[in-house]
């Protein structure tokens, strides 16, 4: 993995660079919930799944979008998706240190993880 | 770190650094060119030996250099200067929507100033066509400005077949060579270039110090942007950088010795990149295939996001095809301009060799940069 030459804050880069729960589930399969947000025209599309105690992201964006993914994957797998269900962007914009102009990663985080609770 | 952004810059050529040093010492030499006494005499006359190397590698006169402090004055002196010298009224300009900033923000410039001006886009292949500008020529067009070698793509204008045609037609032309000379042999004694402008820091010179050629015969006339001494033929006044000029002048006298075998040995190593690169699908070549320059590839990565592909090769030095200022992450015009959407455009790089760059540099990028790829593209929902 590269040096982080760009200096991304800590959290986020630790995440886009070790990103541990990219990957994810057929969606069809039994027991799997799939949430979705984010457009390629947005350049940034978030896939979050989840099956039992288990969450996966698959993620296309800058790395602030992939670490995103990976931290959300982590607070459902802490937390359950239930309290995770009330994560908000500002939650997220401060976990990792999220700049101003990328405002738009926390909140396509914070709809990615509510397209997931939808029945 | 693995150098792959000559295009944007070069480390100084060992023969410019050791010509430099003396006129850089502290108890070395620092006599004004201008002075009439024997350290400024001596700064003069290795000012004239350094416009003579500069004058040899591209076919030219030393009387017909001038120094500047680098392209962006030598394209703002260029077009500004013949432009005023003939009067802006009723004068058109023909350009192309790929040349470098220089060019582009002067000409907006002078449109403000009622100067009218066609911006010619290029083909798929970042080539503007000798009949494609002859074409859009009107009987007001006073000048037409060429970029030889793109420096994004490293696409090869045909200057050569254009100029003839030009100056039968009394148009003047100027051509920014910066990122063609020491690349591609340059013969302005075939007299149809009127005005062009090198950068020395492309080179292996330093940084600060270009020149543009002004012909003599015919006269290329300006009209000086910079006043204050006469310095220069009365064209650009300013006390010389003697020390600049000494290192921009053994630079090209460098790459004129080592063009014959270093354009080819760059050639092949950035053949060798692009196959390696070739391993993955779904990648696009910006720019010609057969007419480049030898150290120019700009490649775009499908399903590669572009920050994030950046982000990966911290450790590789190379250009990206979008400005990447956090307030303005614009794409590359340059790739827009040849039909790259915006998507496209911010996941290219642009990767460009020179004298330091080795096979191993050459292996160990494309296997980066291959990784990185494919770690990207299987992360995509």
């Amino acid at each position: 993995m590269s040096s982080n030459v760009f200096g991304y804050a800590e959290p986020l880069w630790q995440r886009f660079s070790r990103p541990v729960h990219a990957g994810g589930w057929p969606e069809t399969e039994a027991g799997v919930r799939t949430g979705q947000a984010g457009s390629r025209s947005a350049r940034f599309v978030l896939r979050l799944q989840v099956k039992g105690a288990q969450a996966r992201f698959k993620a296309y964006g800058c790395p602030t979008a992939i670490a995103v993914g990976e931290w959300l994957c982590e607070r459902i797998e802490q937390d359950g998706l239930t309290s995770a269900s009330r994560i908000s962007a500002r939650d997220i914009r401060q976990a990792l240190e999220i700049p101003e102009d990328k405002t738009h990663c926390a909140l396509l985080g914070e709809d990615a993880i509510k397209t997931l609770l939808k029945p | 770190m693995i150098y792959l952004d000559h295009a944007a810059t070069t480390p100084l050529h060992p023969r410019a650094y050791e010509a430099m040093l003396p006129w850089l010492r502290p108890d070395g030499e620092f006599g004004n060119p201008a002075s009439m006494h024997a350290p400024g005499l001596r700064a003069a006359k290795a000012v004239e030996r350094a416009r003579e190397q500069v004058a040899a590698l591209i076919g030219a006169q030393p009387g017909e250099i001038l120094w500047t402090s680098g392209a962006t004055e030598s394209n703002n002196l260029a077009l500004k200067g013949a432009l005023e010298f003939r009067g802006l009224k009723n004068a058109h300009v023909l350009s192309s929507r790929i040349e470098h900033k220089s060019v582009l923000d002067t000409l907006r410039y002078l449109e403000i100033q009622g100067l009218r001006v066609t911006y010619l886009t290029p083909d798929a292949a970042g080539r503007l066509s000798s009949s494609q500008v002859l074409q859009a020529l009107t009987p007001e067009t006073a000048l037409v400005s060429l970029m030889w070698v793109n420096n994004e793509t490293g696409a090869i204008n045909d200057i050569e077949t254009l100029a003839p045609q030009l100056r039968q037609r009394g148009v003047m032309l100027h051509v920014d060579a910066v990122q063609a000379a020491g690349k591609l042999p340059i013969n302005l004694a075939q007299g149809f270039i009127d005005l062009l402008s090198l950068s020395a820091h492309k080179l292996g010179g330093p940084k600060g110090v270009g020149a543009l050629f002004v012909r003599k015969q015919p006269r290329a006339r300006l009209s000086p942007q910079l006043h204050g001494g006469g310095h220069e033929q009365g064209m650009r006044s300013g006390t010389l950088a003697t020390h600049q000029i000494i290192g921009m002048g053994e630079a090209c006298a460098a790459v004129h010795d080592e063009m014959p075998v270093e354009a080819p040995r760059v050639a092949g190593l950035r053949d060798t990149l692009w196959r390696h690169l070739s391993a993955l699908a779904d990648i696009h070549l910006n720019g010609h295939l057969l007419h480049r320059a030898p150290h120019i590839l700009n490649v775009s990565f499908e399903g590669a996001e572009g920050e994030s592909l950046r982000a990966l090769l911290g450790d590789v030095a190379v250009s990206s095809g979008s400005a990447c200022s956090s307030a303005t992450r614009e794409a590359s015009y340059v790739l827009r301009a040849l039909g790259r959407d915006d998507e496209l455009a911010g996941s290219s790089l642009r990767f460009s060799l020179g004298r330091t760059t080795t096979v191993d540099d050459v292996a160990s990028a494309s296997n980066k940069v291959v990784k990185a790829v494919n770690w990207l593209r299987n992360m995509v929902p």
